[in-house]
């Protein structure tokens, strides 16, 4: 790389953003510049690869199939979704409405005499099923 | 290629017909867009149906008063750009694909192909592997300027990133291809 000239005069050309008296000063330097006439020819050559490598045609394989299934997994997903979170959200109502009972008056005592009243009826139940069994079963 | 305001306004309201209408409608476009960055079939139908995805979850998000094209471009290419390509083995069969539905045995020519046809394919591969070779900023700034055919000024949009930046990139880009070139021609 000897040549100082203005290599950013050729990406211009290329981009044709150059300006009219740049394109002169280009025609004229790339007359005598064996240099710059090499980079400017490989570089149109890159120019014309790429616009062929962008632009050339691709098959598509399966992509319909593809897309029905993504839009299906999405929905099924969002929907999947909104179910557990109204699941979450029953709970948690269903849990802060029956915090209330805690904080009404009497309501350990209640709680106590109900506890109390229920191991007490197990009990007398058992008592009487223990009996109507002895006087079913054959004693020995 | 525009989706009209009715089918986006089903999607918001997440439509499933009109999301596969929508996605039917840019398919090709996307699997190219991610086929030139990842230069290889899977890849780019994983990334494909990453951006869908991504589509489906932010279609909320999306302004209706704006056109749809550039707001899915974006995500495209940020998907792209976020994409980890996965470690491919470096052994090639000889019927393994090299590019598109092409494999080796074709690329070697027989005694009917003229020379302007092999000197063509063995350009096509220099460029293709030059392509590959290149970062993924450098890779994603010819993809928006050669398919995309955009203007410097929009890809500095696009990338969010200053338009000098943008115009180095691309210059760096060609001549790497270039020094490819100039390697082979050697």
């Amino acid at each position: 790389m000897s040549c100082r000239f203005d290599k950013e005069i050729i990406q211009k050309y290329i981009d044709n953003t150059i300006e009219p008296l740049e394109r002169i000063f280009l025609k004229e330097h790339l007359q005598y510049c064996e240099e710059c006439r090499g980079d400017f020819n490989i570089l149109m050559t890159a120019e014309n690869e790429l616009d062929k490598f962008f632009n050339k045609g691709i098959e598509l394989k399966d992509i319909d199939f593809m897309i029905e299934n993504i839009v299906d997994n999405c929905i099924g997903d969002e929907q999947g979704g909104i179910l557990s979170h109204s699941i979450r959200i029953g709970k948690r109502i269903a849990e802060n409405s029956s915090k209330f009972v805690n904080f009404l008056p009497g309501s350990k005592y209640v709680k106590k005499r109900v506890n109390l009243a229920a191991t007490k009826s197990i009990s007398i139940i058992s008592t009487i099923l223990r009996k109507q069994l002895d006087k079913l079963l054959p004693s020995d | 290629m525009y989706a009209d305001k009715k089918l986006l306004a089903r999607c918001k309201k997440h439509d499933r017909t009109a999301f596969v209408e929508l996605f039917k409608m840019y398919e090709k476009y996307l699997y190219k867009l991610c086929y030139s960055y990842t230069q290889n079939e899977q890849d780019a139908l994983d990334l494909t149906q990453e951006v869908y995805i991504k589509v489906f979850k932010n279609i909320e998000k999306y302004n209706d008063k704006m056109p749809f094209h550039p707001w899915l471009r974006k995500i495209a290419v940020n998907t792209c750009l976020n994409y980890k390509r996965k470690i491919s083995s470096d052994i090639i069969s000889l019927n393994s694909e090299v590019s598109e539905d092409k494999c080796l045995e074709d690329i070697i020519p027989d005694g009917r192909d003229c020379e302007s046809e092999v000197l063509g394919r063995e350009l096509g591969r220099i460029i293709k592997e030059g392509i590959e070779d290149l970062g993924p900023k450098h890779r994603m700034v010819l993809i928006l300027r050669y398919y995309e055919c955009l203007s410097y000024e929009e890809i500095a949009s696009v990338l969010n990133e200053p338009l000098g930046t943008v115009k180095t990139n691309i210059y760096r880009a060609r001549n790497m291809l270039k020094e490819k070139l100039c390697e082979v021609s050697l």
